[in-house]
């Protein structure tokens, strides 16, 4: 009995020194793939908030005007696209790719956090499939989106999913630790190309930014004319007018909040990659718990939070 | 001022919203929403295209809508001015329509 307690202690003493870290923490893995998934998808709000802002503009167009009355185009949104026009169509699908880009950085970061809190042979596998399949894909849409291939190939792929199946089915932290090593490190160049494609898109003075801070304010100004047409019939009345009042304020206030929602989303997505970065260099370094990735999953998380305070201003306009 | 199209669309998108909403006249604010419709649709084609600098059509566009935009920051100044505002926009859009070929049926 003695010499099986004995066999077991040795056994794990070998499997910490394996992981180069006594009491080394995945907690900053976990936390990173937590606020990277929130702030991916706010960063899908933004596109779908262009979106909604160019059909929300035609219908408060047509509303805002007796003579006018809906089409097809008034229901197109701007990834929509208009196929009557020459190329119309290819331009709203390269656009619509960037929110699988988006998609994908998700289940990136949501597979990392698995994989950091797996507990049996089942979570691993489940983490592997997530892994597999976002970075699969983030590099087909990462293509189609920019018009440039990934740094992640099938050599990179491969060796994220020998790492991850030699963890094995009972979960060794060594093994996993080697596994969070070669995932991280071998997906960081396509994490930051991902994130600085998603961080360029959407600036506080990035077109799409600019888009649906006018798309927005036409809005506001649809309702104005309504209500410049309705102040002079004779059968307008005061509680009419006063909530045309109110939904132009509403408006008037998405409109003055959208430019730094786009830029809290922007400067996450540039976190992100900076964030995921740090952790590497920690990895790297046999170091789970440096300081640097710690300050900088911290700022990420503060962006987050912004990203969510902005997001809720928002919502007043929809 | 702008110096390509995109930017020279918002711009002009951004002033005529201004008029738009800051006058109170009805049939105003109908005749410039078609302009900036027009625009729009200008805008959204062109959002992420990457066009020809050097070509003379573009530079013509260019200074037709940064003079334009100039037309409309006065009638922003001065609501009587409207007229002359809508006037200058239309002639932007016909010439950044020239560059990108999508919207002319819309500015008949």
């Amino acid at each position: 009995m003695k010499q099986v307690v004995a066999g077991g202690l040795v056994l794990a003493w070998l499997a910490l020194a394996a992981a180069g870290c006594g009491s080394v923490s995945l907690s900053q893995v976990k936390q990173f793939g937590a606020a990277s998934t929130s702030l991916s998808e706010q960063a899908r709000r933004a596109f779908e908030l262009a979106d909604a802002a160019t059909v929300d503009r035609n219908l408060y167009d047509v509303a805002g005007d007796p003579a006018k009355g809906p089409t097809d185009r008034t229901f197109q949104g701007l990834f929509t696209g208009d196929a009557a026009l020459p190329g119309g169509q290819e331009r709203a699908e390269r656009l619509a790719r960037r929110l699988d880009v988006l998609d994908q950085l998700a289940r990136y970061a949501s597979a990392l956090q698995a994989l950091a809190e797996a507990e049996v042979a089942g979570d691993i596998d489940d983490a592997a499939r997530g892994l597999n399949g976002a970075l699969t894909g983030l590099g087909k849409t990462y293509r189609t989106a920019s018009g440039r291939d990934l740094p992640l190939g099938d050599a990179e792929i491969g060796a994220i999913t020998t790492a991850v199946n030699a963890i094995g089915k009972t979960v060794a932290e060594a093994r996993r630790r080697a596994a969070l090593r070669t995932v991280i490190v071998r997906a960081d160049p396509a994490v930051q190309a991902a994130t600085q494609l998603i961080a360029g898109d959407l600036g506080r003075d990035s077109e799409l930014a600019r888009f649906v801070a006018e798309a927005i304010g036409n809005s506001r100004g649809s309702v104005q004319q309504a209500y410049n047409l309705e102040r002079t019939r004779p059968t307008s009345t005061f509680d009419v007018r006063h909530g045309m009042l109110l939904r132009a304020r509403q408006l008037y206030q998405a409109e003055a909040s959208a430019p730094a929602f786009f830029a809290a989303v922007s400067d996450g997505a540039a976190a992100v990659g900076r964030a995921h970065a740090a952790l590497r260099r920690a990895v790297e370094g046999d170091d789970f718990s440096s300081a640097e990735a710690a300050r900088l999953i911290g700022e990420l998380e503060d962006h987050v939070a912004s990203v969510r305070k902005f997001s809720r201003s928002l919502e007043a306009g929809d | 001022m702008a110096t390509t199209i995109r930017s020279g669309i918002s711009d002009l998108v951004n002033t005529l919203n201004k008029v738009r909403n800051n006058t109170t006249v009805a049939q105003e604010q109908i005749e410039l929403q078609k302009l900036i419709n027009a625009l729009f649709i200008l805008w959204q084609q062109v959002i992420f295209d990457q066009m020809d600098k050097t070509d003379a059509d573009y530079k013509a566009a260019i200074r037709s809508l940064n003079d334009a935009e100039k037309t409309a920051r006065a009638a922003l100044k001065d609501l009587d001015q409207v007229a002359d505002a809508i006037k200058s926009a239309t002639a932007a859009a016909k010439a950044v329509d020239k560059v990108v070929k999508f919207a002319v049926k819309l500015l008949v």
